[in-house]
Order: C-alpha cells, then sequence, then structure tokens
C-alpha cells in the first residue's frame, strides 16, 4: 500500500480548511467577498498590508469575471487555506467567452498582489466556466519597490 | 460610495480650489456613478479639483481607472486635478500601478 503525501507545507498553525461562498453574479455583492476575503485572511495571520493585497486582488479577479458573467447566475469562491497560503478560485458561468484579458488594467493589478495567478478559461470539459485561481502566501516577498 | 461636493458657486475666484470629498468604497458597483459626479462637477470647478480620499475605505484598481479619466476630461479643460488625503492603502496601490506620479498631491 503506499500513501500519498501532500506536498503543500503545513503552517504551524495547521488550519486546512476550505471556505465556499456562492453570491450573485452581481457588482453589488463585491463588497461581502472583500469581507470575507479580509476575515479569512486574518485567521491565517497575514499582515495588514497582505489582508488588503487580497481584498483587492480578490476584488480585481472579480470584477474581470463579473464583465463576462451571465446575468441572474452565481459568482462561486472558493478559499483554500493552509497554514502559510490561501488560495482563491472564483468562477462564474459564461456563454462562449474567450479567457480572461491579460492585458487588462485589472490583471496587471492582480498580478502584482498575488504570488501567483492563473486564467481559467473556457475549456473542453467545463466550455461555460470562466475561473480565475489566485494565491498568496504570508510572509512573501513583495514584488513591488519598497515605501517611498 | 458617496460624493460631497464643496464646490464654491460659478465665477469664484480661481484661486480657491474647489474641493470633493470622496467616501466609502471605490470599487465596480460605485464606479460608474463615481464617474458621474466627477465629470458633473468639473462643469463648475475652478482650475484646480481637488479629490480628497481621507474616508475612501477601499479603491481598486477601476476607481484609479475612474480618477485617470477624469483627470483626462479635466485637462481639456484646463482644470488640474490633484489629490488629498490618500489613504496609505491608496497610494500603496498608485505605486504598484504606477500612477504615484499622475497626480499632484496636497498636504
Amino acid at each position: 500500500m503506499t500513501e500519498e503525501t501532500e506536498t503543500r507545507a503545513e503552517g504551524v498553525a495547521g488550519i486546512r480548511d476550505v471556505v465556499s461562498i456562492r453570491l450573485p453574479a452581481a457588482s453589488a455583492y463585491l463588497s461581502v467577498l472583500r469581507t470575507a476575503t479580509a476575515g479569512l485572511a486574518a485567521r491565517l495571520d497575514f499582515t495588514l498590508d497582505e489582508i488588503e493585497d487580497l481584498r483587492i486582488a480578490v476584488d480585481e479577479a472579480c470584477a474581470m469575471l463579473l464583465s463576462e458573467a451571465v446575468p441572474g447566475t452565481d459568482l462561486t469562491a472558493e478559499f483554500e487555506l493552509t497554514g502559510q497560503e490561501m488560495q482563491v478560485r472564483v468562477e462564474v458561468a459564461t456563454v462562449g467567452s474567450s479567457a480572461p484579458k491579460r492585458d487588462d488594467f485589472a490583471w496587471m493589478v492582480l498580478t502584482a498582489l498575488a504570488d501567483d495567478v492563473d486564467a481559467v478559461a473556457p475549456s473542453q470539459g467545463f466550455p461555460d466556466r470562466m475561473a480565475i485561481v489566485l494565491r498568496k502566501r504570508r510572509g512573501a516577498a513583495q514584488r513591488t519597490a519598497g515605501p517611498a | 460610495m458617496t460624493v460631497i461636493d464643496t464646490a464654491p458657486l460659478a465665477g469664484a475666484s480661481a484661486s480657491v480650489p474647489t474641493l470633493v470629498h470622496l467616501s466609502g468604497d471605490i470599487d465596480i458597483f460605485s464606479t460608474a456613478r463615481l464617474r458621474q459626479r466627477l465629470i458633473n462637477t468639473l462643469d463648475h470647478s475652478t482650475d484646480l479639483l481637488v479629490v480628497d480620499l481621507s474616508q475612501v475605505t477601499f479603491c481598486g484598481a477601476g476607481g484609479i481607472g475612474v480618477l485617470i479619466g477624469v483627470q483626462g476630461r479635466a485637462r481639456t479643460r484646463g482644470i488640474t486635478l490633484a489629490l488629498t488625503g490618500v489613504p496609505p492603502r491608496v497610494a500603496r496601490l498608485l505605486r504598484i500601478t504606477g500612477l504615484d506620479h499622475r497626480f499632484p498631491v496636497m498636504a
């Protein structure tokens, strides 16, 4: 018998939780998602700057997706919390859209604030779904210049 | 997001800046309304429009986009758009996007 070992390191806190939130795919609900993001990041002891980065990053990801979302459908956000890292996957229903635009101003901000970002375009298996997955680790070096 | 416009009446001295206070969250839910309100303000602004961000609780890329867009419109009318009370988090976003030198900042 072989035993699969999880490659992702577990933090001191030992937190391994998944939190899912489903909201109408409408901009009026983004403030709710930002608040949830901040609360979950605080649970992982992220710094205030890291929490703010995550709030903005999640907001930008949703802003990009909402412009492609089918009205009247839901936006789902799945937060995966491990000791040092939060992964957020936001997803909407689309109709025959292309991938999220990577030359967008929102995309530039998103990639500057998160440690990793992936855009998941509608694909063979899921032709009507578009998602953005972002990750942020606690204590990761900032890519941006230090304080002026 | 709310906009409190304390602009002087039309015809006021051009040496008096027009001050606009923004408060609350500036996100894609509020940007369209904010853009329109700021553009309306240009109609009776002196040649210096100062936007006070001290009560802004959230500002994403969309909010920065509005400020850039309104600044462009202001310029075509000979109005300078400056910022004041920039919260550290907004200042950081401006720095990250390389737009921190686009706006004069008043103390």
